[in-house]
């Protein structure tokens, strides 16, 4: 049974839903503008047990391995502005490498549909979002614009006045060139002038699991991540971070 | 417009979270296809508001919990390998009742869905306009009225062009889907998006059937054999 607040509490609850949502909104925000670099020393929790970045194939746990997915990111935007440079010589070649850092590059990640709960204790709180995005890349197939939907879900720490991350998931569900049938077979030829884009990679992640299988014609039914639910603390409710 | 107190004015500031709440996780639950903990969790559960909840589309109304669970779960195209659904609500727009009883709420959902069509797997995009009018009940909000426009249904990786204009219902599979309503009808018009049904939730003193987004509101409803367009 969920608690009866007083009108305090539910003013201050209502301005603890409104800071996630403007947390995770400049999260988003900063991922489209390719401030990934950026993005563990502002929104996680410095000093919490375990921080967790979750995406399909598994955990990446411990802010020095977020920031090693994080800056893998950077580091190809930048391999891929150097890229560009050769590809578009006449637009781009004297510009120097920071002004040229995330050319062609556009990512979207629309928030839709939140459901936000925050602890009785007030110390934690569980959001999940549904992901319109994008990604809009210079690519080895030449300019490409791939749908990203899915979904964001949560664990949030209240500290030092105010709410930061834990665990994050980051779980993609339809990834297809824009203007294709996912449901059918379909291949993307290369272009050669954009040979350079190819050859993108990141770390593994810490603990390598199967968290979300993107959409394929043959996946099982796939629910999103669990919606959360009015809980205590945070001991009593179930965590978006691995389990073991 | 009532001036509020500073406590009433909290209580409906929350009152309007909760309800977005409802229909975001009505969502997920479609989303899940936990369809049935959908209706069971976020629907009217007293009477005699379940015997006027109402579920509309483009071609009708579902009236009462009884025909609502007809349609929803006996009718689910969804669960087998393959398929899929997601449709977000975005844009949403909240008002609640001056007394305090009901909620009126309008979004937008982009949404996409994979599901068999004549046997084969399709992509499909959906964009709908997302009307509900939530009452509240012992344990809080809860979705009362649920109407669907369906603006346009598309199958991915087709020009919208190449779809007929005035697309046949038997060659629409939201349509098809639909199935029998209980009041079959043109509820919803795709050619005027000015068309004035569900109105947008304005501020409001109590609950009128004629404002909401049941059949009442439909202007329509009072010749259901009308046409829409």
């Amino acid at each position: 049974m969920a608690k009866e607040y007083s009108t305090e509490e539910l003013a201050r609850r209502f301005i603890d839903h409104r800071e996630i949502q403007n947390l995770m909104g400049k999260y988003a925000l900063l991922v489209m503008i390719c401030k990934d670099a950026d993005l563990v020393k502002n929104f996680w929790v410095p000093a919490a047990e375990n921080p967790v970045l979750a995406v399909n194939n598994g955990y990446y746990v411990g802010t020095d391995a977020i920031s090693s997915y994080y800056s893998a990111i950077a580091e190809n935007y930048a391999k891929k502005a150097s890229a560009a440079k050769e590809v578009f010589p006449k637009q781009l070649g004297g510009k120097p490498a920071g002004e040229l850092f995330g050319v062609g590059e556009d990512h979207p990640r629309p928030l839709t549909s939140p459901i936000i709960e925050i602890a009785e204790d007030e110390k934690s709180a569980k959001g999940l979002w549904q992901v319109m995005g994008v990604d809009n890349s210079l690519t080895e197939y030449g300019p490409l614009s791939t749908w990203c939907w899915g979904y964001a879900a949560a664990d949030f720490l209240y500290e030092k006045k105010s709410w930061k991350i834990w665990h994050l998931c980051f779980f993609q569900e339809l990834v297809t060139p824009c203007a294709q049938d996912w449901t059918k077979p379909f291949s993307l030829e290369k272009d050669p002038v954009f040979s350079g884009f190819s050859g993108s990679c990141l770390p593994e992640p810490t603990i390598k699991r199967n968290l979300y299988q993107a959409y394929s014609p043959k996946r099982e039914y796939t629910a999103p991540p669990r919606i959360p639910e009015p809980y205590r603390t945070f001991r009593e409710t179930f965590s978006y971070g691995p389990n073991d | 417009m009532k001036q509020f107190s500073e406590e009433e004015r909290i209580r409906r500031v929350w009152d309007k979270e909760q309800a977005k709440s409802v229909i975001c996780k009505n969502m997920y639950y479609m989303a899940a296809n936990e369809r049935k903990k959908a209706l069971d969790s976020l629907w009217v559960k007293e009477e005699p508001h379940c015997k006027t909840a109402s579920y509309g589309k483009n071609w009708g109304y579902y009236v009462g919990m009884d025909e609502i669970r007809r349609y929803y779960l006996d009718g689910n195209p969804f669960g087998e390998k393959g398929t899929m659904n997601c449709h977000p609500v975005a844009t949403i727009r909240v008002e609640e009742a001056e007394d305090g009883k009901t909620i009126r709420c309008q979004w937008y959902n982009a949404s996409y869905e994979s599901r068999f069509i004549n046997g084969s797997l399709a992509g499909l995009w959906i964009t709908e306009k997302g009307n509900a009018d939530l009452i509240r009940e012992a344990d809080g909000f809860r979705i009362w009225h649920y109407f669907i426009g369906v603006d346009m249904q598309l199958e991915a990786g087709t020009p919208y062009a190449a779809q007929p204009v005035d697309l046949p219902d038997e060659e629409n599979p939201v349509a098809v889907e639909f199935g029998s309503p209980t009041f079959k009808m043109k509820a919803y018009n795709t050619r005027y998006n000015y068309y004035p049904y569900p109105s947008i939730p304005e501020p409001y003193l109590s609950y009128d059937p004629a404002q909401g987004c049941g059949p009442e509101a439909n202007p329509n409803y009072k010749n259901r054999k009308g046409d829409a367009s």
